[in-house]
């Protein structure tokens, strides 16, 4: 029986529990819905577009959702129709729901605006989806052009100053989106995997993996242990590359010179490491669907256990220099704080909402991956500020250390990938929605197919929702405190520029 | 006449020697510091550098306006009254001290002026807090040197070295020395000898000028942190004396680099300080009242030595 559900042939609690939240919805919402049926993590309801202004009231308004969270909007094209996705959250219920909606071909824009209009009732984030050229192109006092933000050249920011205090911010991402629906589907499922690793090139793992995940769920197909851990190995590791590069950005706005080249140091240490086991730094291209492009040797286990002391030593040493040092921690104490219904409202994940108190991790929430074989603790922070921001990070260092100690020390035997014809595969027509805690948050991707062709694939990063948080917090900020604010939200272009 | 000629040439080829010396050094640690490589431009590692960058600078097409020309002239103006050794000294006088003080000041506003120059309605505000932040680093340095003057009862600089032939002022005057030394590092650092000018962050981004414009302010920067030093080494550790058989010369350019290279460190050492609310706390929370305390101490002994021949 355990087997069996380590299998997943049968449901595991999870899945149970979405089970049962689904009929719940369903009696709720009984009348203004056309079907409801779950998509690996979400509950994907698909509404009229007359009932969805009644089911968003629904499901903001009725005390048993509490949907609470707006997490993202998408529009893509499946077969000749147009739809929209909308994700929402519920964190007091822990269950998310993706609304899909068919909107006309010729009055795309018209539909558009209505169901933004009727969502901006309810959630407050969703006017960054606006049409916004007005308010842009308006009046401004400074413009902060992307290339003047290092590390974050992927938005112009409008600033209008009230003295030397920011009254209101604009972000505009419209210079820098590139790609469109379209372009995923022209290409084979093998190119696809390469090129969704650029989607994040901070930490270029967890595309590969969020999306070789997704279609393992599809095909039901289980992965071998031996693969599973070297996913999560490499998973921590690039996670530890990202923390490390993000204290290296702040080090370098806050000009603390020491601990920027110390970590920069650290951060070479973990690259080459990825480098021996994948060949490649920035874009690993190595999760196959089923498992793994490579093996791992014993050679390399031993250079990632003759490196883990040594890591774990310097980077405490960033640590003490850094909160240590009263300037530092005067500068980044009570900037930019973030509050918990804030973070919940603007839908923000990953260590950005653990620094605001709020325990939420994939990790230990879902079991697609096995983390439920280690022991590791999920830090949180207190108020939610700058300070707080990068002490999660921290922690979050340490414990992929120790994640990463007991991988090696109980590594599997068996094979590392599960060969399957991938030309000959067939599907049924059916979505799924697959997600993963990168280190900036919550990836998500959604699929739709139909026998052997994708008919769309929807990928929403986690950086997105940061941004438009910042618009709200930079409010009443100084101006010498902006690109750190912005610097300590962890965005990375890539995802805002590709999705 | 051809006597202080003679002096006006060796005090600038004195000052122009010590410039490229310290932009070297002051490359060479950074970039040490920075883990890069350095210079790579030119050979025999890089002594040629600071050359090239001058004549960098001068390529570029920069406007001048009349701020330059006046901090060019102060920057220079400033070293009349102040004494390098003994002997090294354009105009002897009483007051040499008071002198140079004005000189200083009068040049920091100047900078200030230059540097926010491109949108005065805007950047206005801004300049004033800056200029307030910076000339109230003064009080403290003010206070610690009225303190000096008033144990060695002189404003000329050269007899203040003088008065320190059995010991230096430091053993004397501990608080007065380490508040000047922090009013000292926190201007160096508001200067930005090393990375960035904090004067030219945020509304005057980018405008920190080039050409010629750029080398004068560089040249009155350094001339400032000069300046400090030298007034720190005459007040506190005894200018220019030899010890034994050392000649004084000797020992003030030990003095001078020891001192430049620590504040080099410390500048690399400690972050960068952006916002005026913390050099404001630094200042009226800690510098001010322990020179405050220092100058006090200081007043009751010598009002209880020198006027009432108690001691």
């Amino acid at each position: 029986m355990a087997d069996n559900i380590y299998n997943r042939i049968y449901s595991s609690s999870r899945s149970v529990f979405m089970e049962e939240t689904g009929e719940n919805l369903e009696f709720i919402l009984k009348d203004k819905i056309k079907y409801i049926f779950k998509t690996g993590l979400d509950l994907l309801i698909v509404v009229s577009k007359d009932n969805f202004y009644q089911t968003a009231k629904e499901l903001k308004e009725n005390p048993e959702l509490k949907v609470n969270s707006f997490q993202s909007i998408a529009a893509f094209k499946s077969g000749k129709k147009n739809f929209l996705i909308v994700n929402l959250k519920s964190f007091d219920n822990d269950f998310s729901v993706l609304l899909k909606v068919e909107i006309s071909q010729r009055e795309m824009e018209k539909d558009y605006r209505e169901i933004i209009e009727i969502l901006e009732k309810f959630y407050k984030a969703v006017k960054f989806y606006k049409h916004r050229g007005k308010i842009i192109s308006g009046d401004y006092d400074i413009k902060i052009l992307s290339r003047s933000l290092e590390g974050l050249d992927c938005f112009d920011l409008d600033i209008s100053m009230d003295g030397d205090v920011v009254r209101e911010a604009y972000v505009n991402i419209g210079i820098s989106r590139i790609i469109g629906d379209d372009y995923y589907k022209s290409m084979e499922l093998y190119n696809l995997i390469t090129y969704i690793s650029r989607f994040d090139w901070k930490a270029g793992i967890f595309p590969e993996a969020c999306l070789c995940g997704a279609f393992e769920e599809l095909l039901q197909l289980k992965v071998t242990e031996r693969a599973q851990y070297i996913r999560m190995l490499l998973c921590e590791l690039y996670r530890i590359s990202n923390h490390i590069y993000f204290i290296s950005n702040i080090c370098n706005v806050l000009q603390h010179d020491i601990a920027y080249n110390i970590s920069l140091l650290e951060r070479e240490r973990v690259l080459r490491i990825i480098e021996a086991i994948t060949g490649s730094r920035i874009v690993p291209n190595f999760v196959r669907i089923g498992g793994v492009k490579k093996d791992i040797d014993e050679e390399m286990i031993l250079n990632i256990r003759k490196n883990l002391p040594v890591l774990f030593k310097n980077i405490k040493r960033i640590e003490k220099i850094m909160i240590n040092d009263f300037l530092v921690v005067e500068r980044l104490k009570n900037t930019g704080t973030v509050g918990k219904e804030i973070a919940l409202e603007y839908g923000i994940s990953g260590p950005n909402l653990r620094a605001s108190s709020v325990r939420y991790d994939l990790r230990k929430v879902k079991d697609s991956i096995s983390y439920k074989d280690f022991s590791f603790t999920i830090p949180i922070g207190k108020t939610g500020d700058c300070l707080d921001r990068i002490s999660v990070r921290f922690k979050e260092i340490f414990q992929s250390l120790r994640i990463i100690n007991q991988i090696i020390n109980k590594f599997p035997s068996g094979s590392f990938i599960k060969k399957i014809n991938l030309s000959h595969l067939e599907f049924q027509s059916s979505a799924v929605s697959y997600g993963i805690e990168c280190p900036h948050g919550l990836f998500k991707i959604y699929i739709e197919v139909e026998k052997n062709n994708i008919n769309s694939l929807v990928v929403k990063g986690p950086s997105i929702n940061s941004l438009i948080l910042s618009e709200e917090i930079l409010k009443g900020n100084k101006i010498e405190d902006i690109d750190l604010i912005l610097m300590s939200l962890d965005i990375s272009p890539g995802e805002i520029i590709s999705t | 006449m051809l006597f202080i000629l003679k002096k006006m040439f060796y005090i600038l080829a004195l000052l122009l020697v010590n410039l490229y010396v310290c932009e070297y050094v002051n490359n060479k640690l950074t970039a040490r510091m920075e883990l890069r490589r350095g210079y790579r431009i030119t050979r025999a590692k890089g002594v040629g550098f600071p050359l090239v960058r001058f004549f960098k600078y001068l390529s570029r097409s920069g406007r001048i306006n009349i701020w330059t020309f006046f901090i060019f002239l102060l920057s220079l103006l400033m070293w009349s009254a102040v004494p390098i050794t003994a002997n090294l000294v354009l105009i002897e006088m009483d007051y040499s001290l008071l002198i140079a003080v004005t000189f200083y000041i009068g040049l920091i506003i100047m900078l200030f002026f230059n540097l926010s120059r491109t949108s005065y309605s805007a950047a206005f505000s801004e300049t004033s807090k800056k200029v307030l932040i910076l000339l109230s680093f003064l009080i403290p340095a003010l206070f610690s040197i009225v303190s000096v003057v008033l144990i060695s009862k002189t404003l000329s600089l050269k007899e203040i070295v003088n008065s320190q032939y059995q010991y230096w002022n430091i053993i004397l005057q501990p608080l007065g020395f380490i508040t000047f030394f922090i009013s000292l590092f926190l201007q160096f650092k508001l200067l930005g000898i090393s990375g960035k000018s904090y004067l030219s962050t945020g509304i005057n981004i980018g405008k920190e000028g080039t050409g010629l414009g750029k080398i004068v302010e560089r040249f009155s920067i350094y001339m400032i942190v000069f300046f400090l030093i030298i007034i720190l080494n005459i007040l506190y550790l005894g200018g220019w004396q030899g010890i034994y058989l050392i000649r004084g010369e000797i020992i003030l350019a030990i003095k001078f680099y020891f001192i430049f290279v620590i504040l080099l460190l410390m500048d690399k050492a400690v972050g960068r300080i952006d916002s005026y609310n913390l050099l404001v706390r630094i200042n009226w929370k800690f510098l001010i009242p322990v020179s405050l305390v220092n100058f006090i101490v200081t007043f009751g002994f010598f009002m209880a030595r020198d006027v009432y021949n108690l001691i």
